[in-house]
């Protein structure tokens, strides 16, 4: 008996999480400069992702790849379930893109622009109108677009983005040059969209926004992928960082003698110490302590924020 | 239906841009100014004339104005767009570039269509005006001039969308499409010039002229052959086989200049065709339409071809 699948059973039956974006292998050299080397990563469905990296690392080439603008010299791409370098046109049918710096005719109104693209897809006004009220452009949808502000460029470029109604959204520094009002609400439509069970590739070099909105992240430098996975896995494989405080003051001699095999490194700051722990283990250092005539005033654990975990992941790979 | 769409945006963006507007406009009144001196002139005996007036003024002033026009309307089409990050984003959405592309050179088409139609329109008007209607035959006969003239217009055209295919910035797309201009309209027929002169030999010298020396001691060249004599028609044969030759040697060059493949179709239209030889006219028409082909088609490739970062 033949079983007839098509994508969309496959990718539901098939996997629990079904991979939306998946990148093997990716390269992409200019001359003798490597924009994107031996690059690979994937992005579950329904997940917005982080894609970090610092200026020139390579993020807008790949997303230019992803979206078929630019062929990689080897290597695979699927979005969506969709071959990218074999089925360039099918993959901008099923993701939305928001490229760094957006253009628009300026001398077209936004609705006309709109209207230029809607045109692509057999919609009309009323979908064009509808997406202008979802970024909230409504009201400024008679104003020519060459004179608008950044921040309106990117709510139009991001209803420009949603026209075909995309499964994925490859969203590149979408928020750079905003000022902190637009960037927060940019970042709350991003959430409304995920909300919306919509795969997001979040790209940026500002740490605290992919904090705020992705779930995973993957950082990348030089061209590489340097880590990828889940932000608070990533911050538990990076350990924690917790903060003792006792009573009489711990010397440094005992500090080391008795906290030692909890910590990959002790440091004394302000009367307390700071041990690098690889896991939460807050309960046996109160316990060792106290076994040692130390009361504990004070502990507590952090864990260690995206920047630092960023920081220290593209100055290890250096 | 992508190509419709690129198109349909490309003729507005196109006949509601300020050049485009001034330039038909100034076309326009340059037309209309030269027809009204001429036909003031002109008698009502000199009705066969009027064609011809009308025609070759249209020929002399689309030959100046047709180059710009047609170079202004290519020269940023795509380095514009990617200028602006129009192309980025256009090229994210399900457009073939192809679509994009071929649906921007109908839309020039189109607009460049409509001016030389505005214009010609202008002009049948002024000839109206004094009282000489065209004939069916006549309007015909300006009919193909415009279709000619949108050819000639579109080469100009293929230029500069060659180099803002090729070209990073608008500034270097006119600046190549500002190079082919003068390589192909000016380079071109005064090379053919040169050549032809030198393969075509020296001229024959006049048999009609002696140097002479007088009693008073005096010398110059005078006439010793009566026109009719038979070395005076001799010479004039060899004059003829030599004027024919530099000639036919300076139309090889001519077949790549658009300027002079338009002159020689409109002259051919004017001479109601019965000037050069069939083969010729056809050669011509070819070369004529060969060159727009050739640089669209190079623009095409790169443009196709290209990764949009």
């Amino acid at each position: 008996m033949f079983l007839l699948i098509t994508r969309e059973s496959f990718k539901y039956c098939s996997f629990k999480a079904y991979r939306v974006i998946e990148v093997e292998e990716l390269c992409k050299s200019y001359g003798s400069l490597k924009a994107v080397s031996n690059l690979s990563f994937s992005v579950k469905e329904g997940e917005v992702f982080g894609f970090l990296g610092p200026n020139g690392a390579g993020k807008t080439t790949t997303l230019n790849m992803l979206m078929g603008l630019v062929v990689p010299d080897s290597g695979r791409i699927t979005v969506a379930g969709v071959e990218v370098v074999e089925h360039p046109l099918e993959v901008r049918r099923v993701a939305g893109y928001l490229p760094e710096n957006p253009g628009f005719y300026p001398w077209m109104s936004v609705l006309q622009n709109m209207l230029y693209f809607a045109d692509f897809y057999g919609l009309g006004r009323a979908e064009a109108e509808e997406l202008l009220e979802l970024v909230g452009m409504a009201g400024h949808s008679h104003r020519k677009a060459g004179e608008l502000s950044k921040g309106m460029r990117q709510r139009l470029a991001l209803a420009q983005a949603l026209l075909n109604d995309p499964e994925v959204l490859l969203l590149d520094e979408p928020t750079s040059g905003l000022d902190p009002e637009g960037a927060a609400e940019f970042r709350e439509l991003v959430r409304r969209l995920s909300r919306e069970g919509r795969t997001i590739l979040f790209s940026s070099h500002i740490l605290p926004e992919v904090t705020e909105v992705c779930r995973s992240v993957g950082i990348i430098h030089r061209g590489r992928l340097v880590v990828q996975g889940e932000l608070k896995k990533l911050s538990k494989m990076r350990g924690f960082r917790v903060v003792v405080e006792t009573q009489p003051p711990l010397p440094q001699e005992d500090a080391e003698r008795l906290l030692g095999r909890f910590a990959r490194r002790i440091e004394r700051r302000d009367g307390s110490y700071v041990l690098d722990c690889p896991e939460d283990t807050r309960a046996s250092i109160s316990r060792e302590l106290f076994r040692h005539g130390y009361a504990v005033t004070e502990i507590h654990a952090e864990s260690p924020s995206l920047e630092e975990l960023y920081l220290e992941v593209v100055r290890g790979s250096e | 239906m992508s190509l419709l769409v690129v198109a349909k945006k490309e003729f507005a963006e196109q006949v509601g841009s300020r050049r485009f507007i001034v330039l038909t406009l100034l076309t326009m009144l340059v037309v209309a100014y030269a027809l009204h001196m001429g036909l003031r002139i002109a008698h009502q005996s000199m009705r066969a004339e009027v064609l011809q007036l009308f025609i070759g003024t249209g020929n002399a002033v689309f030959a100046l104005f047709g180059a710009g026009l047609g170079l202004l309307a290519g020269f940023d089409l795509i380095t514009r767009e990617r200028e602006q990050g129009t192309l980025k984003v256009l090229l994210s959405h399900p457009v073939p570039r192809d679509a994009i592309i071929l649906g921007k050179a109908a839309g020039a088409f189109a607009a460049i269509s409509l001016a030389v139609a505005c214009v010609l329109a202008v002009a049948t008007g002024a000839v109206l005006i004094y009282g000489m209607p065209l004939s069916i035959e006549e309007l015909a006969d300006v009919a193909a001039f415009g279709g000619v003239t949108v050819i000639y217009i579109f080469t100009y055209f293929s230029f500069g969308i060659f180099a803002s295919a090729v070209a990073k910035s608008s500034g270097t797309a006119l600046t190549i499409s500002a190079l082919l201009l003068v390589f192909f309209s000016a380079a071109v027929p005064v090379a053919g010039e040169l050549v032809s002169s030198r393969l075509a030999g020296e001229p024959p010298a006049p048999p009609v002229y002696e140097h002479r020396v007088h009693e008073d001691g005096s010398a110059a060249l005078e006439v010793v052959a009566e026109p009719d004599s038979q070395a005076m028609r001799a010479y004039e044969q060899k004059m003829a086989e030599y004027m024919e030759r530099k000639r036919r040697i300076s139309a090889i060059f001519g077949l790549f200049s658009p300027v002079y493949n338009y002159k020689e179709l409109v002259r051919y239209l004017m001479a109601e065709r019965t000037y050069g030889s069939h083969a010729e006219v056809l050669n011509r028409l070819a070369g004529f339409v060969a060159m727009p082909a050739v640089f669209f088609t190079l623009g095409y490739v790169r443009f196709v071809r290209e990764d949009v970062v």
